[in-house]
């Protein structure tokens, strides 16, 4: 049973299937951009291990295809077992280990990529500093205690609990959310622009002006979705005979965040990108746009940034340029874009621990391929030298 | 072999069940970070990617932050706003097709295809404060921020039917920006019953120049009331057709 189930993993009909699975997936995702969009697409068919019908549903599902993360994870399993079985440890195989060494490296660097990797943004204005990079894909219901003078106590809860919908109950906060109401897209409109048939969204905040409407989510490129949600606030504890706090509408289109008191203070509420923060800071000293004489092609962009770290005792100047990042702590900093008014960075950030693994990989394959040359050369010629009988 | 589809089977639905029990549960995170203080220059809130601008060799870019509403925008409470009327705008402002979040949205044509913009918009709360929203208007012209001394000096103020509201005038080409659209920001920030007032005018400098009489005698006409923001008149009202300094 061992001996079949290791001929099956090391078996050249296994990287087959794998690798016409592997066209097959890449095929219907293609396709399936034009209806979810690139973003969807990726985290369904790619950044899975199975395709799942249905695909937006949280309960029972079934697994209708491999998915990316799987195929990968079989053709790394497939590769390590067929090197394992079929060539032997010896110095005339050097070449080949090597080679299939790399090729190991670079799956599994892939893998750990996809898996452990987050990316986020950091826009800065001149002398502007933050301590936390933002995730523009995903966002957050942030409820933000303000009651302690010197630090606020933010409560995140993510797209994905919003998107479940029901109760969320927070420890040691003195009210519970309910979640009314998720759009995955919409549209918002001051109650006076809306037309006589609009309701208003909430009954509190901004939203008792403001009315929503549900759109398809954005599939093209260029577009995104706006996320709104209606939220109510409902006290617990020692606070639950207070009432309710109303139903309160949240959404990435109000941008700024409303205000409300309880419990002996002030709190904020926002729907805002997914915040990473830092146990450091960046502060924009200067942000550069140069163009190429005559045109609006860029020719470089350069930010000028203060890194400061009090907890490693680091202060000091970093310029960021075209192919010229930053890391620190385990992130780098490119240097992205710009804002409109040409005067804000945009630096995107990379936390990726494996970022080494393909570097490794290509040289290890180099190297691999080298050592396989020269050995058949070496065959070759000594060959040539054999006097051919007559 | 027979048992091959079998096992097919099972597996799937093994994995089924495997994944409906163990379905990714996300929950909330809590978190304590330092207050933050309010940046000097805040981000520009129409700042984003420029797809295609991105040097070859660099990652790719997500759209960012932003979107249609007003990111960067001062802090709202809630109140329910009062129904307002918005008054007679002057003939030659052409109202635009309504946007979300503005209550009112004109465009003025100039001479030599200069144009501003004017909106009124209505926020809860304290909305950030004053000195908060002229500085957020001397960033996006590129200028040096006001102090609370200079927004006292160069800042005016002005009765409404609605309060007191704090008039400035703001000068100042951003880099890169087309000066046939932009250069001035006059702009009066009034609060209200919970709510703040934002009007504003941006565009050309000397097209501004000349709107800047008619855009405070409008401001100063708004008020709380049922009325509907109206199309400017083909002939101008005579009350509305006040000359405009330059």
């Amino acid at each position: 049973m061992w001996h079949r189930f290791l001929d099956f993993v090391s078996s050249l009909k296994l990287t087959i299937v794998c690798l016409a699975a592997a066209i097959i997936l890449v095929f219907a995702g293609t396709l399936a951009q034009v209806h979810f969009g690139t973003h969807v697409v990726q985290e369904r068919y790619f950044q899975s291990l199975f395709i799942w019908w249905p695909a937006e549903s949280h309960g029972f599902r079934i697994p209708v295809f491999p998915g990316g993360h799987l195929l990968g994870a079989l053709l790394l399993v497939n590769l390590v077992a067929a090197h394992l079985r079929r060539f032997r440890l010896s110095l005339g195989n050097l070449g080949m280990h090597l080679i299939h060494g790399g090729l190991i490296i670079m799956l599994a660097g892939g893998l750990f990529t996809d898996l452990l990797s987050v990316e986020s943004h950091l826009q800065l204005a001149p002398g502007e500093t933050k301590n936390y990079s933002e995730d523009s894909q995903r966002v957050e219901l942030a409820l933000i205690d303000q009651r302690n003078s010197d630090a606020d106590r933010i409560v995140a809860i993510p797209e994905e609990v919003l998107r479940r919908g029901g109760t969320v109950n927070l420890s040691g906060i003195p009210f519970r959310v309910e979640i009314k109401h998720f759009y995955a897209n919409s549209q918002i409109q001051m109650i006076a622009n809306a037309g006589t048939n609009a309701a208003r969204a909430a009954d509190h905040g901004v939203g008792a002006q403001i009315s929503v409407q549900e759109l398809p989510q954005a599939t093209a490129v260029d577009a995104r979705d706006l996320r709104s949600a209606v939220i109510e606030l409902v006290p617990t504890g020692e606070k639950a005979a207070s009432g309710t706090l109303g139903t309160w509408l949240v959404s990435e289109g109000l941008g700024a965040p409303q205000t409300f008191s309880f419990a002996g203070g002030p709190w904020r509420l926002e729907m805002r990108p997914v915040r990473y923060y830092k146990p450091y800071s960046l502060t924009l000293q200067k942000f550069t746009h140069e163009r190429y004489p005559g045109t609006e092609i860029p020719k470089n962009f350069a930010s000028q940034i203060t890194l400061n770290d009090p907890g490693q005792g680091v202060h000091r100047e970093v310029l960021i340029y075209m192919n010229h990042p930053f890391r620190y702590q385990g992130e780098t900093y490119y240097q992205s874009g710009f804002g409109q008014d040409d005067q804000s960075s945009i630096l995107q950030v990379v936390h990726n621990p494996s970022f080494v693994a393909p570097y490794i990989a290509c040289a290890i394959i180099s190297f691999g391929m080298l050592i396989q040359f020269c050995q058949h050369f070496v065959r070759f010629t000594r060959r040539a030298k054999v006097p051919r009988a007559k | 072999m027979k048992l091959y589809p079998s096992f097919l089977l099972c597996g799937i639905f093994s994995i089924s069940l495997l994944n409906s029990g163990c379905n990714e549960k996300q929950d909330a995170k809590v978190y304590s970070v330092a207050k933050e203080t309010p940046s000097a220059q805040p981000a520009d809130p129409h700042a984003g990617a420029m797809p295609g601008m991105t040097p070859p060799g660099h990652p790719s870019m997500g759209a960012m932050t932003g979107g249609p509403g007003m990111a960067g925008a001062p802090e709202m409470s809630g109140k329910t706003a009062p129904e307002i009327d918005t008054g007679t705008p002057p003939p030659q402002w052409k109202m635009k097709a309504p946007t979300p979040m503005r209550l009112a949205s004109f465009e003025i044509k100039g001479e030599k295809e200069t144009v501003a913009d004017i909106s009124l918009i209505i926020l809860g709360g304290a909305a950030g404060g004053v000195l908060d929203n002229v500085n957020r208007w001397q960033s996006q012209l590129g200028q040096p921020l006001f102090t609370a001394e200079d927004l006292a000096q160069k800042g005016q103020i002005l009765d409404s039917p609605l309060g007191k509201m704090t008039v400035v005038d703001l000068q100042g080409l951003p880099a890169g920006a087309d000066a046939a659209k932009d250069g001035r920001i006059v702009a009066a920030i009034l609060s209200n019953a919970g709510m703040t007032f934002f009007f504003k005018m941006r565009g050309n400098a000397e097209l501004v120049g000349t709107q800047k009489a008619d855009f405070l005698k409008w401001a100063t006409q708004v008020r709380a009331g049922a009325a509907k923001p109206e199309a400017p008149a083909d002939k101008a009202p005579a009350e509305s057709a006040t000359p405009s300094p330059q």
